[in-house]
């Protein structure tokens, strides 16, 4: 549900500081966000506040990291996004039987790497996400392995956001809301997303899809795209 | 090429071409101040070390999403650290940074640290933090380095939303005020 208000701009300009150091709740958030798209003035000063706030960790105690982080990084990076294969492009290129397979070897991967859990376990688990009242074309899936902490995101029919917003998805328990992180779509619609949990990503049993800022947003604020549940 | 040489920006388009160079070039650049903001949130190594392999990782990731007219490199670096980080604080449950620390004091203890336009704007905002009254650092350290909400700061400091909401606005106007000025 969107927040409905009847703040006047004085009041919502007053809120860009606290979005600024992204103390904001959801609801004021949603408000901001759906306010300055709208706005000629608040958007060239939440900048100017961001500008303040973002010259904050260099005035932080400087310290290095040890150089294992650097390597570790490094042997990360192979194969790079603009190589022969690339997860990016395969997602891209989804279709039913590609995940179907994506997900045979999800599970077959895992269930190789740990000798101790059963086949049944290792089995993937499929989460289908489907589009809002707003992007009622869009469809997604969530393939992810019971005891693991990765799972992949594959969409498409989502529409393409506007500069400086990207989406964002939501792994919800309860009231809890636990990014899973930010993605982009192409012309198609059609996206992609790792995602990574430190706990068990299959105790989530619902998952979100929201518009937020670029680099996404500490709790959703944005309108939710897509929605679906185990 | 030499990398070296090259602008933040030029590095992040590189390694939206897969250039493994230019995000060598960058982490050299920027690791110090991705770690340590992580560090100073999350006070402890091993994990401000993972947030910064992170941090670097979703970087080369999401370098073709970048876009130099939002911002400075350095800022969505810092950016995406300080999302993750608390991100951890709060999946672990760790204590939010002790705001009796005058994080904001070491640059004034070590000016030589700081030099060109970059170090006058270090230098400012240290001076306009050390300026704010403490209730209003205090707010806005809460919300930046422990990620409360003015709720959540409310709650904690057992003072009502309103007075909290006041002191974040007034201060964070402050500080915008203090680097506009020159």
């Amino acid at each position: 549900m969107r927040p409905e208000t009847d703040m006047s701009h004085e009041e919502i300009k007053d809120l860009l500081p606290s979005y600024a150091l992204g103390a904001l709740g959801a609801d004021e958030s949603e408000i901001l966000v759906r306010h300055l798209p709208t706005c000629d003035s608040c958007p060239g000063e939440l900048a100017e506040y961001q500008q303040a706030v973002g010259i904050f960790p260099g005035l932080m105690p400087q310290a290095t990291p040890s150089p294992k982080v650097k390597e570790r990084l490094m042997a990360l990076l192979s194969p790079p996004p603009g190589s022969a294969f690339s997860w990016r492009r395969f997602a891209l290129a989804w279709t039913p039987l590609s995940l179907l397979l994506l997900a045979g070897v999800l599970a077959v991967s895992f269930s190789l790497s740990n000798q101790l859990q059963t086949q049944q376990e290792a089995m993937a688990t499929v989460l289908n996400l489907e589009g809002t009242e707003i992007a009622p074309q869009a469809q997604g899936i969530i393939f992810f392995v019971p005891q693991q902490r990765m799972a992949m995101l594959a969409v498409r029919g989502l529409p393409a956001p506007p500069p400086g917003w990207e989406y964002q998805l939501w792994l919800i328990r309860d009231s809890e809301r636990h990014s899973g992180g930010t993605f982009v779509v192409d012309s198609q619609g059609r996206g992609y997303l790792f995602v990574q949990m430190p706990q068990d990503i299959a105790s989530f049993p619902t998952a979100g899809i929201t518009m937020e800022p670029e680099g996404g947003s500490l709790a959703p604020s944005g309108d939710r795209y897509m929605l679906g549940s185990i | 090429m030499d990398y070296s040489q090259a602008s933040d920006e030029l590095l992040i388009s590189l390694m939206a071409q897969g250039k493994k160079e230019a995000i060598s070039v960058l982490y050299d650049r920027y690791a110090r101040l991705v770690f340590s903001l992580a560090l100073a949130i999350l006070r402890d190594r091993q994990l401000a070390e993972e947030v910064t392999q992170d941090t670097f990782f979703n970087a080369w990731r999401g370098a073709a999403g970048f876009r130099a007219e939002q911002g400075r490199v350095s800022t969505w670096l810092s950016a995406i650290a300080r999302h993750r980080a608390i991100d951890e604080l709060r999946r672990r449950r760790l204590p939010v940074l002790n705001m009796e620390e005058p994080w904001w004091e070491t640059l004034a203890s070590n000016p030589s640290s700081a030099s060109g336009e970059e170090g006058i704007l270090l230098m400012q905002m240290s001076k306009a933090l050390s300026d704010l009254p403490r209730e209003q650092r205090e707010a806005i350290s809460l919300a930046y380095f422990g990620g409360l909400t003015q709720e959540e700061i409310a709650e904690r400091l057992g003072e009502p939303l309103g007075t909290v909401k006041t002191r974040i606005r007034l201060g964070l106007k402050k500080l915008r005020e203090a680097i506009q000025k020159e």
